[in-house]
């Protein structure tokens, strides 16, 4: 090859290679220069490409059909029967199918790797190999589905030097292809010998005339079919990426948009990533500042009171290398300016094959949280106190002990050096300690008194500002006009007193102060919950002062009860002794003058006398009777169950013994069982039955009933006869104390036996009362506990 | 008024009425001989400690036995009682307490001062008479008393 050969030069050389002129070169047969090089491309890729000549023509032809002009088809068909092949195997090697997806790919390559690498020798011509060889470098020069791993199988597969001749010879295909396509005027018709051979081909094989006919179609759709494919594919990728965009995109979304802050490290605690809430907790603009540093050293690197935390030690780290999750709400993470702020934290280890390579941690601010934690602590506790003031004034404790209770509470809440209660009074210009710290200078004391006179116009300031409801704040070094009680205040050291009011009513009853030496110390909750306790305070020590002078009234009362009663028994003494006395001197003189003179007297004399006699005896029962009953309220009771059938029982026979000039018929139902002093409830059987006997009296036959009703809480019992009865207009008289409904000379009696009846059953706490009818007989009702009371 | 040493009863009482009463009580069962009255606790107490107007008397020599009322001017009948029976000489003396008081304590008093027995003055004369003749110690007043 010489340069700058002239186009007939290069023409001549042409047709001695060739045999003939071929179209392909006519376009530049006027400019030799690209004539030459194109001569020198197919001669260097082609022609003299060491690939076996059948192969590269059946390459050529093949990869052919995808070209838009029949050119190169139909020549190198041409060439194949040039070089001896069957029109068969021509028609087989065109109709052969295109790949179509990646997964006819896979019989080929398989059955090349199952050749030793490299080829030692290039595959049979027609054998499978070389069918599959063909495949693989159409599928190479389509750049289709699987190129890539083509390529890299046939390098592998092909050896290095026989990799690079086929990929030259496929270049030049390329070229060939852009060449004939970019001019339409070369045409294979132009070649005789082409004609000549496609005569023979077509001829041997009419499936090809066909093929030949309809190859523009063919190419066409294949065309459209892989563009079509193509952009389908490339529709399809479109939408993954997108999806995978806007996934992607919603996760940033979400990461930033969450309050809490997230951010994920890798085994050394490099931040890899980090959304915009935790940037921001962290006092960082942008999350970006985070990236790449040391997380722990950045935010965790020193514990809430001040002392260092080391990595070693940090929860994360620990849980971190254990591949564990973490969870504490007890730390504080440092922010940018070198403030912290309490943290509620979580770590998730990243596990990765079975190995932790990183954590992501999600975090939240939780001073509201704790703040409000705070706040519940601190009003549950105000609670507590209240409620023990409460307790304290249930348990009805002194004045001194609710304040000093109040006070032991109050401390544990607010940081004060000194806290004292004092009262008003006694005197209206004095005020009285009632409690005060135990660590409290020995000169306050409880119970000490303290004059105001002394604190000059600041009492009348204080009291004013109390007296309003409102606290007064006393800085004892800046009051105006030092009088000497306040010089002694300064002198004890303690600056501030903060003094609340204990109302009661709108009525200022005292005072609780706080005393301390830093102001700031107390801030506006420790004095609200002050106030608090002030409130409970004061209303509990006037409940206790109030408890204090009822039981002060209490005793006073008792007191008087007990004298009076001292009286009473001193009266009753002196009836019993007195009244009695001159009796028994009418009686027996009386009786003296009967025995001694009773010849000197006629018969209405006597008369006279018996009658006195009769009185002073009758005035002796009625005074034994009165002294019984009064008795009877003092008499101490000695409560017990009492097995009331038995009672009645007996003494119903008592009093039938008595009486044995009587019929008496009685019918005792079974009586439940009562609570009471069995003497004195003997006393109410006796009573009433002995009532049932004298009144039934009249009748020949005394029916007397006793019987009961159990009820939850009281029994009621009665005893019934069927005497004379009473008028139901003065039932309530019955059970008076010497009421009496019938006379003497009907039925004798003084009257106390129904009085005294209720006067036990009421001491038993029971109800007594009488229903009846004028000659019917008499009903009397009792009730009676059937179990015990805590006192009597 | 009878020979201080030939006392068989003192009679203990203020009013003269009871007194007369009392005798003729006593008179009823065959009593009343060698009974001698004192008015009060005071004179009660010479009698029979041998002081004062009885100075002359033996105290070993009686009485019998003593009808004590509580309710008396001067020294009151507990005294009187709590006094003879602290005292060696005299305190195997049967002592009836006999008053028109039921209080209680009086009763309680009584029995723990050393008291023999106890009856209230009834109003009725007969019943008083009948509680005398019940007080059972005729035998007192025949034999020796206990030493």
């Amino acid at each position: 090859m010489q340069a700058g050969r002239t186009s007939a030069q290069i023409k001549t050389e042409i047709e001695r290679l060739f045999g003939i002129f071929p179209s392909f070169f006519h376009p530049v047969l006027d400019t030799p220069e690209t004539l030459e090089s194109l001569l020198q491309q197919a001669l260097t890729s082609y022609v003299n490409n060491p690939l076996p000549a059948v192969f590269k023509e059946k390459l050529f032809a093949r990869l052919s059909r995808h070209c838009a002009t029949p050119y190169c088809l139909v020549t190198h068909s041409c060439m194949m029967r040039f070089l001896g092949q069957s029109a068969g195997e021509i028609a087989r090697v065109l109709e052969s199918p295109t790949p179509a997806t990646e997964a006819d790919l896979e019989e080929p390559l398989h059955m090349l790797a199952a050749a030793t690498a490299p080829m030692p020798v290039w595959p049979e011509p027609g054998s499978r190999q070389e069918e599959a060889l063909l495949l693989c470098a159409e599928i190479s020069f389509l750049n289709s589905k699987g190129a890539v791993t083509c390529r890299a199988e046939l390098r592998r597969l092909l050896g290095p030097v026989n990799h690079a001749h086929l990929m030259r010879f496929l270049s030049f295909v390329k070229l060939a292809h852009l060449w004939i396509e970019a001019y339409p005027e070369i045409s294979y018709q132009e070649d005789e010998r082409t004609m000549e051979l496609l005569a023979s081909l077509v001829r041997d094989e009419p499936r090809l005339a066909d093929f030949f006919s309809r190859y523009p179609e063919i190419v066409r759709c294949e065309r459209e079919s892989r563009e079509e494919r193509l952009s389908t594919e490339l529709a399809d990728l479109k939408r993954i990426e997108e999806a995978l965009r806007v996934s992607e995109e919603q996760v940033r979304l979400i990461l930033d948009s969450t309050a809490e802050g997230i951010f994920g490290c890798d085994s050394n605690g490099t931040c890899l990533f980090c959304n915009r809430a935790a940037a921001h907790l962290l006092g960082y603009d942008d999350p970006a500042e985070l990236l790449g540093r040391n997380m722990h050293a950045l935010e965790h690197h020193t514990r809430a009171d001040g002392t260092p935390y080391p990595i070693e030690e940090c929860p994360i780290y620990i849980g971190f290398q254990k591949g564990e999750g973490v969870h504490r709400d007890d730390e504080v993470y440092w922010r940018k300016d070198g403030t912290s702020f309490p943290v509620e934290f979580w770590s998730h280890p990243i596990v990765r094959d079975g190995r932790t390579t990183g954590a992501v941690v999600t975090f939240v601010d939780i001073t509201e949280r704790k703040r409000a934690d705070e706040a519940l602590r601190q009003y549950v506790e105000r609670l507590r106190i209240l409620q023990e003031i409460d307790r304290s004034i249930l348990a009805a404790q002194s004045a001194v002990e609710i304040a000093s209770v109040a006070l032991r509470r109050l401390r544990e809440m607010v940081p004060t050096e000194r806290i004292t209660v004092v009262l008003r009074g006694p005197a209206p210009d004095e005020a009285t300690v009632l409690a005060t710290d135990e660590d409290a200078e020995r000169n306050l004391e409880a119970g000490k008194r303290l004059p105001l006179e002394p604190y000059g116009n600041l009492a009348h300031r204080i009291s004013e500002t109390l007296q309003r409801g409102e606290t007064y704040f006393l800085d004892v070094l800046d009051v105006p006009d030092p009088v000497p009680a306040v010089r002694d205040m300064q002198a004890t050291g303690r600056r501030y007193y903060f003094i609340v009011p204990l109302l009661v009513h709108g009525e200022l009853i005292g005072s609780l102060s706080l005393g301390t030496n830093c102001a700031s110390d107390l801030t506006a909750e420790h004095l609200e919950v002050a106030r608090g306790v002030a409130d409970g305070l004061a209303i509990a020590v006037q409940q206790a002062r109030l408890h204090e002078r009822i039981g002060q009234h209490a005793a006073e009362l008792e007191q008087r009860v007990a004298e009076r009663t001292a009286e009473l028994e001193a009266f009753s003494y002196s009836v019993s002794h007195d009244l009695r006395t001159p009796l028994l001197t009418i009686d027996g003189f009386s009786r003296m003058l009967l025995e001694d003179h009773s010849d000197g007297l006629d018969e209405e004399g006597r008369r006279l006398l018996k009658t006195i006699c009769g009185n002073s005896q009758n005035m002796g029962r009625l005074i034994d009777d009165l002294l019984a009953f009064s008795r009877l309220g003092r008499q101490e009771m000695r409560p017990a169950e009492i097995k009331m059938s038995e009672l009645a029982a007996a003494v119903c026979a008592e009093l039938t013994a008595v009486a044995p000039e009587r019929k008496l018929q009685f019918n005792l139902q079974t009586l439940p069982p009562a609570h009471g002093d069995q003497p004195m409830i003997k006393q109410v059987f006796v009573n009433l039955l002995a009532n049932a006997i004298k009144f039934s009296s009249p009748r020949d036959l005394a029916v007397i009933e006793v019987g009961a009703a159990a009820g939850e809480d009281q029994n009621v019992y009665y005893v019934k006869d069927n005497g004379v009865g009473f008028e139901m207009k003065y039932a309530d008289k019955l059970f008076g104390v010497f009421q009496r409904l019938h006379s003497d000379d009907e039925f004798a009696g003084t009257g106390v036996g129904l009085a005294f009846v209720q006067r036990i059953i009421h001491r038993h706490g029971g109800r007594v009362w009488a229903e009846g009818k004028i000659g019917e007989g008499a009903t009397v009702y009792f009730t009676l506990p059937r179990k015990g009371r805590k006192s009597w | 008024m009878v020979n201080g040493d030939a006392v068989e009863i003192l009679l203990v009482e203020d009013n003269p009425q009871h007194v007369e009463l009392t005798l003729r009580a006593l008179r009823k069962h065959n009593l009343a001989n060698n009974v001698l009255v004192a008015k009060d606790g005071a004179e009660a107490l010479e009698f029979i400690f041998a002081t004062g107007a009885y100075h002359e008397r033996q105290i070993e020599n009686g009485p019998k036995v003593i009808l004590l009322d509580l309710k008396l001017p001067k020294v009151d009948g507990l005294e009187v009682l709590r006094r003879i029976k602290s005292d060696e000489r005299t305190k195997a003396i049967p002592v009836v307490v006999v008053t028109t008081s039921e209080q209680e304590q009086d009763v309680v008093e009584s029995y723990k001062l050393g008291a023999n027995s106890y009856i209230v003055k009834p109003v009725s004369f007969d019943k008083f008479v009948q509680a005398v003749s019940e007080l059972g110690f005729y035998w007192m007043l025949l034999n020796e008393p206990p030493r």
